[in-house]
C-alpha cells in the first residue's frame, strides 16, 4: 500500500494506492499517519480510495480506527473514491450510518466547507 | 327371524345387532351341508372297507382318487369358466345333486366299481362345497369380522355333522347304506337354500366380474408361485393333509380287519365314531377353540393339532399289540377333532391377510388341487414305506411323524410371514409430512427466499444480507443458484447507486479479483467482529434498538440481522434483548434468526414468549431447535409450569420435539409422567415426532406402559359411563363420547408407537382412523400379533368396533384386570 499525504484548502488528503491488507502491510499503518496528523493539530481528514484495488478487514479496521481517533478530538474523516464492493461492505456492516462517504474529492472537500 | 331363534344364535356366537340374518342363514348352510356330508361320508367309508380293501390296495385307492379329483378338477375347471361366480357355484351344487342320485341307481347294479368311483365323487363333493362356502365368508365378512364368527360357523358345521352321525347311527339299523346317500341329498339340498338366502342379503363385494371370476385353476397356479405366503400356505396344507392320510389310512386298516363283512355293523360305527368325534369337536370348539385362539393368536394356535398328532403318533411306540384298534380310534378321533377346531379354523384365518383378488385366484386351486396332492403323497409314502419297504405299523408312524415335523417347519416360516403378509393389506403409511418437508423441500431455503423478495421492497441492506445467506443454502438447485448470484453480483456492483442514485462507474474503481459473495460474506463477518467497529457502531445500535417510533423499524430489522453476524461474545450483541422484546413480528423475526446464530442462554426467556406468538411461532421453534440441548431444561420447565400461558407450554413441547434429543425426549417423558392433562396430549404427539424422526432415541418401555393403561382406564371409564348413561339426548351424548375417544384412542396409538415398530403402528393409526371396515380390521389384527398380551388384552377391546353394551362389558373386564 502506497499513502501520499497532500493538503487542500486546509484538508488533508490521504491519496491511498494499491491493496490494504493484513498480509501486506506497510510499515507506518493508515491509522498511524492519521494520527499522526491528529497530533499535529490537524482536524479535517480525507481519505482517497481512487488508486486502491483491493482492501480487506484489516484494511477497513485501519479506516475505523483512524475514524475513532479523529472523532475522539473532534475532528472529521471523510472518505471518497470507494469501490462499489467496498461501499456494498459499508452498506451490509451499517457503517454507511457512521461513516461520511463523498463521491469525489470536490463535494468532500466542499462538505468540509459547509461544517 | 324370530326373537327366539335371534336369542339361540346370540347365544351360540359373538353376534352384532345387524349381522344375525346373514350369520344365521350362514350357519343354517353350514349346518345342513355338514349334515349331508356326514351322512354321506359313513355311507362312502362303509361301502369301501366292505370291498374288502388290504393294506397293498388302499393305498392305490388313495392315490387314484387323489389323481381323478385332480384330473376332473381340470376337466370341471374348462366346463365352467364361462360362468360367474354365483353360476359356478349354482352349477356345481345342481351338479352333485344329480350326481348322488345317479350314484344312488348306480349302487344298485352292485359293481364293485362303483364304491370307488363314488369315493372321489364324494372328495370332490366334499372339497368344492366346503370351498365354496369358505369363498363365500371370506367374500361377506371382512377378517376380523370371519374371526369373530368363525367358531359361530363351526360349530353350525359341527352340530350338522353331529346330527348327521347321529341319524347315520339310528337309521343304520332300519335303512341301507345306499339310502343314506339319499338322505344326505335332502340335507345338502337345504343348505344349498340358505346359501342362496344369504348371498342374495349380502352386503359384500359382489360375486365378481363375470370374466375372472370363474376359478381358472392355472391362473391360480401361477398366483400361488409367485407369492411366497401362498407357497408356504400350499405347503402347510400339503403336509397338514399327507399326515392326516396317513392317519385315516391306519385308522381304515383297523376298521377293514374289524368289520370284515359286516356292512351294517361297519356303518353304524362309523357313525358313532363321527358323532363322538364331532361332539368332542364341538366342545372344544365352544369351550375351548376360539378363546385358545384369541389367547394364543393364530401363530401359536396352529402349532397345537401338529404338536398333539406327532404325540399321539408316537404314542404307539408304547401300545400294546391288543390296544391298536383303541389307538388307532384315538389318533383319528384327534386328528378329526383337532381339523374341525384348531386346524380347520386357523387355517382358514391365515387366508385372511392374502388380498381378496389373490385369495379368490388361489384358494380354489390350493383346495382342489394342492390339498390333493397331499393325499396322493401320502399315497406314494404308503406304498413306498408300506408296501416295497413292508413296515409294520410303528414304523409307518414314524414316517407320520416325520411328515408332521415338516408341517411344523412349514408353520415356523409361515409365522414369520403372517405379520408382513398383514402389513402389506394396510394402506401405505403416510409419510412423516414434517419430515419430508424438511427434507425434500427444504422450508429454510423457502424462508429465506421469502425473506430475500421482503426485503427488496423494505431495505438494501436486508436485501444483500438475505441474498448471500440464501447463496451459502446448500440445498439450491444450480438454476436458482445461478439467478441469485447473478442478482448478487448486480447488488455488488450497484449497491452504490441504490443510495446515492448515481452510476457505479462513477464512483470509485472495480476490484477485479473478488466476485464471489463467500468472500464478501467473510469480509463482513470480519468488519463486524472488528473491535474498532464494535466500537464505532455502539452508540448507532444502541440509539436503532431503544427507538420506538414506527419509522425505525426497518433499522432496527437491519440491525437485528447485523447481530447474527457477529460473534457471540461480541458487545453489540447485547442489543439482541432488547429487539427480542420488540412488538413488530418483522424485527423479531430477524432478532429471532440472529438469536439463532449467536446461541445466548441468557436470551432463551425472551424467546420461549414467542412461541405463543402465530406470526413468529415458526421462527421461534426453529431458534430453540438451533439451541440444542441447551434449551431443554428451561423448556421442560415452561412445560410443567400450570401458570403459564397454555398456548407456549404447549408449543413448548413442539420445541422440544423439534430438538428431538435424547434430552428433550426424556424430559417430554418426565411431564408424561406428571399427567397434567393440559399438555399431555402435546407431549406425547412431540415424543412421537422425535420417535418418528429419530431411532437412536430411547424411550423406557415402563415409563410409557402405565401412560397407555391409565388412558384405556380413562376410555373405559368413558365406554361404561356413556353405556350407563340415562340422558334423552343419546345423539348428544355419543358426539361426547366420540370426541373424548377418538382422541384417546389416538394417544394410545401414539403411546404404542413409543414402544412398539413405529412403521407398524403408524400404519396401524392411519387404516385406523381411515374408519373402512376393511381397515379398521386389517389394523387391529396387525395390533393383535405385534402388542404384547396385556397390552392387546388391554387395547383391542376399546379399539374394536363393537355394541356399547359389549363395550362397557370389555371396559368393565379390563378396569378390574387392571386394578
Amino acid at each position: 500500500m502506497l499513502i501520499t499525504r497532500r493538503e487542500n484548502g486546509g484538508v488533508v488528503v490521504f491519496d491511498l494506492e494499491g491493496e490494504i491488507r493484513r498480509s501486506d502491510t506497510a510499515e507506518v499503518s493508515l491509522h498511524r499517519y492519521v494520527k499522526d496528523q491528529l497530533d499535529g493539530g490537524k482536524r479535517e481528514i480525507l481519505l482517497n480510495f481512487d488508486k486502491v484495488r483491493f482492501i480487506d478487514s484489516f484494511g477497513i479496521g485501519e479506516i475505523l480506527a483512524s475514524y475513532i481517533s479523529t472523532q475522539n478530538i473532534g475532528g472529521r474523516l471523510k472518505l471518497t473514491r470507494i469501490s462499489p464492493r467496498l461501499f456494498l461492505i459499508f452498506q451490509v456492516t451499517q457503517l454507511t450510518r457512521v461513516l461520511d462517504i463523498q463521491e469525489n474529492e470536490e463535494t468532500a472537500l466542499a462538505s468540509f466547507q459547509k461544517g | 327371524m324370530n326373537d327366539r331363534f335371534r336369542s339361540l344364535l346370540t347365544r351360540m356366537g359373538p353376534l352384532r345387532p345387524g349381522e344375525m340374518r346373514q350369520a344365521g342363514y350362514l350357519f343354517a348352510h353350514f349346518f345342513f351341508l355338514m349334515a349331508s356330508i356326514y351322512v354321506s361320508k359313513a355311507s362312502k367309508t362303509s361301502l369301501l372297507l366292505g370291498l374288502g380293501l388290504t393294506k397293498k390296495s388302499l393305498p392305490l385307492v388313495y392315490l387314484l382318487s387323489a389323481v381323478l379329483t385332480g384330473l376332473f378338477a381340470a376337466w370341471n375347471t374348462k366346463r365352467i369358466r364361462s360362468l360367474d361366480r354365483r353360476a359356478y357355484i349354482a352349477w356345481s351344487q345342481m351338479f352333485f345333486a344329480v350326481g348322488t342320485v345317479a350314484f344312488w341307481f348306480l349302487f344298485g347294479t352292485k359293481h364293485p366299481l362303483v364304491p370307488a368311483l363314488y369315493w372321489f365323487w364324494f372328495e370332490i363333493f366334499l372339497l368344492a362345497s366346503v370351498t365354496q362356502f369358505w369363498v363365500v365368508v371370506g367374500d361377506i365378512c371382512e377378517p376380523r369380522r370371519a374371526k369373530r364368527l368363525l367358531s359361530f360357523f363351526v360349530s353350525g358345521g359341527l352340530l350338522g355333522g353331529i346330527f348327521g352321525s347321529a341319524l347315520v347311527t339310528v337309521l343304520s339299523r332300519f335303512f341301507s347304506t345306499r339310502n343314506m346317500i339319499l338322505l344326505g341329498l335332502v340335507f345338502f339340498l337345504m343348505g344349498t337354500g340358505f346359501m342362496r338366502a344369504s348371498t342374495r342379503i349380502s352386503n359384500g363385494p359382489p360375486a365378481g366380474p363375470k370374466k375372472d371370476s370363474a376359478p381358472d385353476y392355472w391362473e391360480g397356479f401361477r398366483t400361488v408361485a409367485r407369492n411366497p405366503y401362498l407357497r408356504l400356505l400350499s405347503g402347510l396344507i400339503v403336509a397338514a393333509l399327507t399326515a392326516s392320510t396317513m392317519i385315516d389310512f391306519q385308522f381304515n386298516l383297523m376298521i377293514t380287519k374289524a368289520y370284515a363283512g359286516e356292512d351294517a355293523k361297519r356303518t353304524a360305527f362309523l357313525g358313532v365314531f363321527s358323532m363322538a368325534v364331532l361332539v368332542i369337536s364341538w366342545l372344544l370348539n365352544s369351550l375351548l377353540a376360539n378363546r385358545a385362539i384369541r389367547t394364543l393368536g393364530v401363530r401359536a394356535a396352529l402349532f397345537v393339532t401338529p404338536l398333539l398328532l406327532a404325540l399321539g403318533s408316537a404314542a404307539v411306540f408304547i401300545v400294546p399289540m391288543a390296544g391298536m384298534m383303541a389307538w388307532a380310534v384315538a389318533v383319528k378321533g384327534a386328528d378329526k377333532g383337532l381339523t374341525h377346531t384348531f386346524s380347520q379354523a386357523t387355517r382358514e384365518l391365515l387366508y385372511m391377510p392374502v388380498p381378496p383378488e389373490l385369495r379368490a385366484k388361489a384358494k380354489m386351486t390350493i383346495d382342489m388341487f394342492i390339498s390333493k396332492c397331499g393325499e396322493a403323497l401320502a399315497g406314494v409314502l404308503q406304498l413306498i414305506f408300506g408296501i416295497v419297504l413292508a413296515f409294520e405299523i410303528r414304523g409307518m408312524s414314524l414316517v407320520t411323524i416325520a411328515v408332521i415335523a415338516l408341517w411344523l417347519l412349514i408353520l415356523v416360516r409361515i409365522g414369520r410371514r403372517y405379520i408382513p403378509a398383514i402389513r402389506d393389506n394396510l394402506l401405505p403409511s403416510r409419510p412423516d409430512a414434517e419430515r419430508i418437508v424438511r427434507e425434500q423441500s427444504h422450508p429454510e431455503t423457502a424462508r429465506r427466499l421469502l425473506d430475500l423478495l421482503e426485503s427488496r421492497e423494505r431495505s438494501s441492506v436486508l436485501y444483500a444480507y438475505n441474498l448471500f445467506d440464501l447463496l451459502k443454502a446448500e440445498t439450491l438447485t444450480p438454476e436458482i443458484r445461478q439467478i441469485l448470484s447473478d442478482k448478487s453480483a448486480e447488488v455488488r456492483a450497484c449497491s452504490i447507486d441504490t443510495l446515492l442514485d448515481a452510476h457505479c462507474e462513477s464512483l470509485g474503481p472495480n476490484w477485479d479479483d473478488q466476485k464471489d459473495g463467500e468472500t464478501l460474506d467473510a469480509t463482513v463477518r470480519e468488519v463486524l467482529a472488528l473491535d474498532s467497529y464494535q466500537d464505532v457502531m455502539r452508540h448507532s445500535f444502541e440509539e436503532i434498538s431503544a427507538a420506538d417510533e414506527a419509522g425505525c423499524e426497518v433499522d432496527q430489522m437491519e440491525v437485528a440481522k447485523a447481530l447474527g453476524m457477529m460473534p457471540a461474545d461480541a458487545p453489540l450483541t447485547k442489543n439482541l434483548a432488547r429487539l427480542l422484546k420488540h412488538e413488530s413480528p418483522g424485527v423479531v423475526h430477524y432478532a429471532l434468526e440472529s438469536a439463532s446464530r449467536l446461541r445466548k442462554r441468557e436470551l432463551l426467556p425472551l424467546i420461549i414468549p414467542h412461541l405463543g406468538r402465530p406470526s413468529v411461532h415458526d421462527r421461534a421453534v426453529e431458534t430453540l431447535e438451533a439451541y440444542g440441548d441447551r434449551a431443554v431444561t428451561i423448556l421442560r420447565d415452561w412445560l410443567a409450569d400450570f401458570r403459564a400461558d397454555l398456548r407456549i407450554r404447549r408449543e413448548a413441547a413442539e420445541a422440544l420435539a423439534a430438538i428431538g434429543t435424547q434430552k428433550a425426549a426424556d424430559a417430554l417423558v418426565r411431564q408424561l409422567r406428571r399427567r397434567d392433562p393440559e399438555v399431555v396430549s402435546a407431549s406425547i404427539e412431540a415424543l412421537y415426532k422425535i420417535r418418528l424422526r429419530r431411532s437412536d432415541v430411547r424411550i423406557s418401555e415402563r415409563d410409557i406402559r402405565p401412560e397407555i393403561f391409565a388412558r384405556v382406564k380413562a376410555a373405559c371409564l368413558e365406554i361404561i359411563g356413556a353405556a350407563s348413561s340415562s340422558t334423552p339426548d343419546l345423539g348428544r351424548d355419543i358426539d361426547k363420547t366420540n370426541s373424548y375417544l377418538v382422541p384417546c384412542h389416538r394417544e394410545i396409538f401414539l403411546l404404542l408407537g413409543l414402544i412398539y415398530p413405529h412403521e407398524d403402528i403408524a400404519r396401524a393409526l392411519q387404516n385406523y382412523s381411515e374408519g373402512t371396515k376393511r381397515a379398521v380390521d386389517y389394523a387391529l389384527e396387525l395390533l393383535e400379533n405385534v402388542l404384547s398380551k396385556d397390552l392387546k388384552d388391554a387395547v383391542l377391546p376399546i379399539l374394536e368396533d363393537a355394541p356399547a353394551g359389549e363395550k362397557a362389558r370389555s371396559g368393565r373386564r379390563i378396569l378390574k384386570a387392571l386394578g
